[in-house]
């Protein structure tokens, strides 16, 4: 047996197969929820009767997050590879690139073909856009997006400036619509690639198919991303009085010590979201703003239950600080319990003023503002429970990723633009009142461990 | 002495046994990382840990100082359970982890300003003196330091305070020779003047045969050894014994620590010279080697 | 001779003048008490030197100071050394003239014998290695 380097061993087509499914991991069931949904949904008689193509748009969802993941993986590995100069890699990537094809696209529309949807150029192309949007987003840096908002808003707005654009536009046939799109994409994707920076540097400048292909991802590098409180975090002189700044101190980006600037900086982004929402004075836009208001106000709030999480994800980042430091508040469960309250009631309030303002402005509804307090309140209060469980163990840590997908539907659900059912505002109350319970609970449970700080 | 300083709670303040641990057996899921684990280490003390990789020393260091929860047994810093640590005794244990991250988004002055208010005894001017031997810019932001930068800052950090009990784990891997032999200085300095205790573990057998004054070695989840390295290094000897002697030995000598067969039938024979038989010194073809640290620590642990 | 420096009236050994190897199978008081001894009994350090501290040692060495104690400890009960008080350690009065030469010889008969061990085991012929012995020892220290 002479080993000849270019003898590549017979290829095995199930390699590229398993590849492709162990780099997408979990997003493989969400493709095949999507198979599902192509094949039950216009069984179900919802799909070809409506002009909406529900199958479709929710297939091409998911095929998006599969993309994202797995194409995001793909990516990041070959980068590697090619790094590393190992051999054969145009070969092993056409074939991923094909497997890639016939998994999110050509099974789809096979799927949906075999139901009776016979619109099957429109199918590929929708779901080719889908994986090739969902790879241009991992190839993306990430200051890029918001560059793009704002350009997919001036260009909105520009087109209503002239004359009939729009109409002439959204009067083409779909088909060359969606082919344009696909067109787009790819060379948005292909651009990204040639102008990405070699030795990644900062967050902002690095693809996720870059961070992935280094680990750094996993590393969570997001002292920048999310240090709201930014760099040099004021220390203070006054420590030894105020034990629970020196325990926010000692836990990192997402709390320390809070001064007026560093609040200020961390309102920002959403002034600026609010100013540009109101200076679009669009319906559409208003009707989505009023749609997503109660998401923004929970998402604010986040960067403490983040940074909690990462603590407990990777110790190494510093959970056995404030295990070992001395000074700190004397019952640690009672304190991180309140600092945590505290940071995410400091971020959210004002955000949801200005954002209640900004939804009167828009003219959103009387009540308007009552259900988003009410709703936020409890999203907050679940959020702040969940955390507090998540310190331990998977089933804390269950109940968060639960959380995280009931929350955002139901918010986004209750600001749907229709008339309140008059059972909304109870029922938030209820959760509320539920979500204070848990909180409660919660900290009883965390006060019952050693301490909140434990590795295992 | 203020509130800080007093202990809190009902433990007695026990400065003259600094670290204690009793039966520790931890699980991670089904895999037993400590089985059964016994330590003591007494004032004064330089104990070095080793072990190969994976045998369960950060985890020990972990249960020891209060980071981990046992499933069984129980460990004490000076005198009270190490995880329900009051400040006194914080105040006085310094801990060095592997591969140090925390405070990364601070710049190293905000970190010593921030230090120097929770540690009632931080020496600022050592701090500075060893900052400016060991060449970090004060003014540097945590999270651009190079990995062996970052493991000196954290040594500073550990030493400033001038503990009574300091824990390394692997304090010197990322350090070139000039600066582990000066990393050795300052942790024997601190043994001096503040009669601290040491534990620290570690792959580089030369560093601990400098310093340690005893040695621990961690295998397959128990502690194997746990001597005083000058005793260790004057009892234990390896003994070659010719093959046809090999059969006719009981199974289970006094004092052997373990015993193997090479691949030309000699059997190595490690054992406590202070129990050795006298008939096993008259075989004829006997071979009798002392050994160094590393030696021993690959014959036991492979 | 590097080994001393004059300060006042009384001799300093300076305490890199040991040589310690960490890894070897010795134990490191062994060879500073060792190196010692040889260098007490061959009259290097004659009565009253002073010894570096334990301090000094251990510092210039990155050592324990309490295996250098131990050392110095065991040399003052073998009665090699005695403790000057507010100086510290110094070559005891008694051994101003070194030793004899029988006690000498007892000092290098270890080595002697790991010699005749390694020859043996090479098979070399005695009168080879003896010439050779002369040749080195009759060679002007450098």
């Amino acid at each position: 047996m002479n080993a000849t380097l270019q003898t590549a061993p017979a290829a095995r087509p199930w390699t590229t197969l398993r590849t492709v499914l162990a780099s997408a991991s979990w997003t493989n069931l969400l493709l095949g929820l999507g198979w599902l949904l192509a094949l039950a949904l216009p069984l179900l008689g919802s799909g070809l009767t409506k002009a909406f193509p529900l199958h479709l748009a929710l297939c091409a969802c998911t095929v998006l997050f599969w993309a994202m993941l797995g194409g995001g993986r793909l990516i990041g590995t070959t980068l590697l590879a090619s790094r590393l100069r190992l051999p054969n890699i145009a070969q092993q990537a056409s074939r991923q690139v094909a497997v890639a094809l016939l998994l999110g696209v050509m099974v789809p529309t096979g799927l949906m073909a075999a139901v009776g949807d016979t619109h099957v150029a429109l199918n590929l192309l929708v779901l080719l856009n889908a994986l090739l949007l969902g790879l241009a987003w991992v190839s993306m840096p990430p200051w890029i997006v918001w560059v793009l908002l704002p350009l997919g808003y001036a260009l909105d707005w520009l087109l209503d400036r002239t004359d009939n654009a729009w109409g002439t536009i959204s009067n083409a046939p779909l088909l060359s619509l969606t082919a344009t799109a696909t067109l787009l994409l790819l060379a948005v994707a292909v651009f990204c690639w040639g102008m990405r920076k070699q030795p990644a540097s900062t967050q902002w400048t690095t693809s996720i198919a870059q961070l992935l292909s280094q680990d750094r991802l996993s590393r969570n590098d997001d002292t920048s991303a999310q240090a709201l409180f930014g760099e040099g975090t004021p220390v203070g002189h006054e420590l030894r009085r105020h034990t629970d700044q020196a325990l926010s101190i000692a836990l990192g980006p997402g709390f320390g010590r809070p001064t007026a600037r560093s609040w200020l900086r961390g309102q920002l982004p959403i002034l600026g979201v609010a100013i540009l929402w109101l200076l679009m004075n669009k319906q559409d836009v208003a009707s989505t703003a009023l749609l997503f208001i109660p998401l923004l106000v929970v998402v604010v709030a986040f960067p403490p239950m983040m940074r909690l999480h990462t603590l407990v994800r990777r110790p190494a980042q510093g959970l056995h600080e404030p295990a070992l430091l001395p000074g700190l508040p004397r019952r640690p469960a009672k304190a991180l319990a309140n600092q945590l309250g505290r940071q995410m009631l400091l971020r959210a309030a004002p955000a949801v003023l200005v954002l209640a303002a900004t939804a009167a402005l828009l003219g959103a509804g009387s009540n308007y503002a009552l259900v988003l307090l009410w709703s936020c309140t409890s999203a907050l209060l679940w959020l702040h429970a969940t955390s507090l469980f998540a310190l331990q163990g998977r089933l804390g840590r269950a109940l968060q990723i639960a959380l995280m997908v009931v929350l955002p539907v139901a918010l986004v659900a209750t600001a749907l633009p229709r008339p309140a059912p008059d059972w909304l505002l109870s029922a938030w109350s209820i959760a509320m009142l539920g979500g204070a319970l848990a909180s409660a609970l919660a900290l009883r449970w965390l006060g019952r461990r050693p301490h909140p700080w434990l590795q295992n | 002495m203020n509130a800080l300083t007093q202990p809190t709670g009902a433990h007695a303040l026990d400065l003259s046994m600094p670290l204690q641990a009793r039966a520790l057996q931890l699980r991670y899921g089904k895999h037993e990382v400590l089985r059964d684990v016994s330590l003591q280490l007494p004032r004064g003390q330089v104990l070095g840990l080793i072990g190969r990789n994976g045998a369960g020393k950060s985890t020990l260091i972990g249960c020891l100082l209060g980071l981990l929860q046992p499933q069984s047994g129980q460990a004490m810093v000076m005198g009270a359970p190490a995880l329900d640590m009051d400040d006194a005794r914080k105040m006085r244990v310094a801990y060095v982890p592997q591969q140090p991250q925390s405070f990364a988004w601070m710049k190293i002055e905000q970190l010593f300003a921030y230090l120097g208010q929770l540690y009632p005894s931080w020496d600022r001017s050592y701090a500075d003196t060893l900052l400016k031997r060991w060449e970090l810019d004060p003014g540097r932001s945590i999270a651009k330091l190079s990995p062996g930068q970052a493991q000196r800052l954290a040594l500073i950090r550990a030493l400033a305070p001038r503990p009574a009990l300091l824990v390394l784990d692997e304090p010197a891997s990322a350090l070139d020779p000039i600066a582990r032999r000066e990393l050795m200085r300052d942790i024997i300095e601190q043994a001096i003047d503040n009669e601290a205790t040491v534990l620290f573990s570690s792959h580089i057998i030369s560093d601990l045969e400098r310093v340690a004054s005893h040695v621990a070695l961690l295998h397959r989840g128990g502690i194997m050894l746990n001597q005083p390295l000058d005793e260790l290094k004057e009892r234990i000897v390896r003994l070659l014994l010719p093959a046809v002697v090999a059969e006719s030995l009981p199974p289970c000598l006094p004092g052997e620590l373990l015993r193997r067969q090479l691949n030309d039938g000699t059997l190595s024979l490690l054992i406590d010279k202070q129990n050795l038989p006298g008939e096993l010194l008259l075989i004829d073809g006997l071979r009798v080697d002392h050994m160094g640290l590393e030696d021993l620590f690959i014959e036991i642990a492979e | 001779m590097t080994n001393f420096k004059c300060i006042d009236v009384l001799i300093h050994m300076d305490a890199k003048a040991l040589h310690i190897a960490p890894q070897a199978a010795e134990p490191i008081y062994r060879q500073i008490a060792e190196q010692l001894r040889r260098m007490i009994s061959a009259g290097q350090l004659p009565a009253g030197t002073l010894l570096p501290s334990v301090r000094e040692v251990a510092s210039a060495h990155a050592i324990n100071p309490m295996t250098v104690s131990r050392a110095y400890s065991q040399l003052e009960t073998e009665g090699l050394l005695e403790r000057l008080r507010g100086k510290g350690m110094a070559v005891a009065s008694r051994h101003s003239g070194g030793d004899s030469l029988d006690q000498r010889l007892l000092q290098a008969d270890p080595l002697l014998q790991e010699l005749a061990r390694h020859c043996m085991q090479l098979e070399l012929p005695t009168d080879r290695v003896l010439s050779r012995l002369r040749q080195l020892l009759e060679k002007e220290p450098t």
